[in-house]
């Protein structure tokens, strides 16, 4: 379920347009090949609120 | 506007809802209360039906703004919330014996009640039925010097707030 946040009304506006996005097969295929690209850097919390994660 | 199913058997909400965490926590200063419930309405008008929130954004200012901005439509929308933590503990000090996170059964019913009472009333109730633990300054990261910036920019705003 996605919950794009903003504060903005026009960021509100732009999130709400994604609905009327239909996405191909090759388009998330061509993300996927981007994002594959990309090294991951830092952890996913600081770390003492990572130690309260439970992991 | 589209519309999804939570879970199995859950609410039909729009396809996509609404973050408000950073309304009010965690990306800076909380943004002006009047502008942000005429934002969530906004929404409202646009056909979102789902908003997130939770005990810990504030704490709970951001359940009692998203509560405050609904009132006027709560039998047509759904908001999410979360409970857990002890908002009374710093996570970056937590001493010996300390619960960070309180997941107790007592625990859990009782913010959950408060989440319910900050999220339905059209008058805010500021969590009178928590007693004084709930009107005392919850503590929470300032500025994570181990905060990744890319991985999750937010953090580094955090921000002791007071409850009211």
């Amino acid at each position: 379920m996605p919950i794009p946040g903003t504060t903005k009304l026009r960021r509100l506006d732009e999130n709400l347009g994604a609905l009327n996005i239909q996405l191909t097969a090759d388009d998330l295929r061509r993300i996927d090949d981007a994002a594959a690209q990309i090294t991951i850097e830092g952890a996913r919390y600081p770390e003492a609120v990572e130690a309260m994660t439970g992991r | 506007m589209r519309t999804r199913t939570l879970g199995k058997n859950g609410p039909e909400v729009s396809a996509l809802g609404l973050g408000c965490m950073g309304m009010s926590f965690s990306y800076g200063p909380p943004k002006d209360k009047h502008a942000m419930i005429g934002l969530i309405r906004a929404a409202v008008e646009r056909g979102v039906t789902f908003f997130d929130t939770a005990e810990v954004y504030g704490p709970f200012v951001n359940e009692e703004l998203v509560g405050e901005a609904l009132a006027p439509v709560r039998d047509r929308v759904v908001i999410a919330t979360k409970f857990g933590f002890n908002t009374q503990i710093d996570p970056r000090n937590v001493k010996a014996g300390e619960r960070a996170l309180d997941s107790r059964p007592e625990h859990i019913r009782e913010v959950a009640e408060a989440s319910l009472s900050s999220c339905l009333a059209a008058s805010p109730p500021r969590r009178t039925p928590l007693g004084p633990r709930s009107r005392s300054p919850g503590y929470w990261p300032k500025s994570g010097g181990s905060c990744p910036s890319r991985a999750r920019p937010s953090c580094a705003g955090w921000t002791r707030t007071s409850a009211r």
